[in-house]
């Protein structure tokens, strides 16, 4: 890796230097600052979300972050395929908010764009993982505050499995368990 | 390199060339980030910024709406640097999460030398006023700066960011594309490193101290 670093001719400065570094820093999923992360959050019990099934899907680890923001807040959950057949979701909505659309969130060229897409394909026998700094769903125009502690209700419609609704609890701004796919860090010293 | 042509990587038109040029070097058999800890950035966690950037020199408008002069009012500071949207659903809130989670566990001696500057990329909808209501969410310390959307691009220009891009989401919504990392600029008043989205809260009450206390101690 400090080869490749090095190996940037050193007409490559400022900020054409800085977004290589920043990229090396960020575009492997897996590695260490690869995958979005906050904190391992310790879940408490009552905040857990049992699974949700429809058909051959199994919907787990639903939340939403206390958004800061009084209109916009985003929604990620874990679907499963327990079948043969891909399924893919199509469409979210909820009456706590004018709009939900499906996000991306895409790094291109050191920053950070929020994509809408039109599905998010999940595979047979796979998973679709909606999580920070990814997939996403997005509420646009909330119609109350959210504040943790609260929850709401997400209704999912799926291609093959159908609709279904979730409850989304509202955890802490800091909450992302979706996210561990990089290896856990010692926690702080408390 | 992967068979591309280095003189025609190098004449693209920057920051997709670039990151391709990124995704290729770090995808590589040898995957390590950069920002690992120790080896490359001097023990801190961040991302070491091959060319350490000048602070920038711009005034734009706090919370209160009085002028802030970026250079004079964090001179002598541990300042970080970020520029964001208050309707971000995914990372900024996470940042500011993160860094207030911190910021309230350091003790007294360390964050009063430190000031965190949040340049909102969005002046049509964050008035200082919706400004300060989302950064009181997390820590009524953070400064929040706007101004016209010239000053503000005239600031990301000035910083060395990718200037942040509205996307129409439909239906009157939009989203704003911006520069995703924590730019730390030290009192030598250089950034020598960076703080990519994915930064946890961990490698900040790692680095924060030792950046206040030691200043740069890099390369």
């Amino acid at each position: 890796m400090k080869s490749s670093v090095y190996r940037v001719p050193r007409r490559l400065t400022g900020l054409s230097g800085m977004l290589l570094v920043l990229l090396l820093a960020s575009a492997c999923g897996g590695t260490r600052h690869g995958a979005v992360t906050g904190e391992p959050t310790p879940t408490p019990t009552a905040a857990v979300s049992a699974a949700t099934r429809v058909g051959a899907l199994v919907i787990r680890d639903v939340f939403t972050p206390a958004p800061a923001s009084p209109d916009t807040a985003a929604v990620y959950f874990t679907v499963q395929n327990t079948g043969d057949g891909d399924d893919a979701l199509l469409t979210a909505a909820t009456d706590i908010a004018d709009e939900v659309q499906l996000h991306r969130t895409v790094m291109e060229g050191g920053a950070m764009k929020m994509q809408p897409v039109p599905r998010i394909a999940v595979p047979a026998h796979g998973e679709a993982r909606l999580a920070r700094g990814g997939l996403h769903v997005m509420l646009l125009g909330l119609r109350r505050p959210l504040r943790e502690g609260d929850r709401f209700e997400l209704r999912l419609t799926f291609e093959r499995a159908g609709a279904v609704t979730v409850t989304v609890p509202v955890r802490a701004a800091t909450a992302a368990p979706g996210a561990a796919t990089a290896p856990p860090t010692p926690a702080m010293g408390h | 390199m992967h068979g591309i042509p280095r003189s025609r990587i190098l004449t693209g038109t920057g920051a997709l060339v670039l990151a391709l040029v990124g995704l290729l070097a770090a995808c590589g058999p040898s995957t390590r980030p950069a920002a690992g800890p120790a080896e490359d950035t001097g023990g801190y966690r961040g991302a070491l910024l091959t060319t350490p950037r000048p602070k920038p020199d711009f005034t734009l408008v706090d919370t209160s709406e009085r002028p802030f002069d970026f250079r004079k009012e964090t001179d002598g500071f541990l300042t970080l640097l970020f520029f964001g949207y208050t309707h971000c659903p995914d990372i900024c809130p996470l940042h500011m999460a993160n860094l207030a989670a911190v910021m309230r566990k350091l003790p007294p001696d360390i964050t009063e030398r430190i000031k965190v500057v949040f340049v909102t990329v969005d002046p049509e909808r964050d008035t200082p006023a919706v400004l300060r209501a989302w950064l009181d969410h997390f820590d009524p310390r953070f400064i929040g700066l706007t101004g016209t959307q010239e000053a503000i691009d005239a600031a990301q220009q000035a910083t060395g960011v990718p200037v942040a891009v509205k996307e129409d989401l439909g239906n009157g919504q939009y989203a704003v594309s911006h520069a995703a990392y924590v730019l730390v600029y030290t009192t030598d008043n250089l950034a020598h490193i960076a703080y990519p989205s994915g930064i946890r809260q961990s490698d900040w009450a790692h680095d924060l101290p030792r950046l206040v206390k030691k200043g740069w101690q890099g390369q």
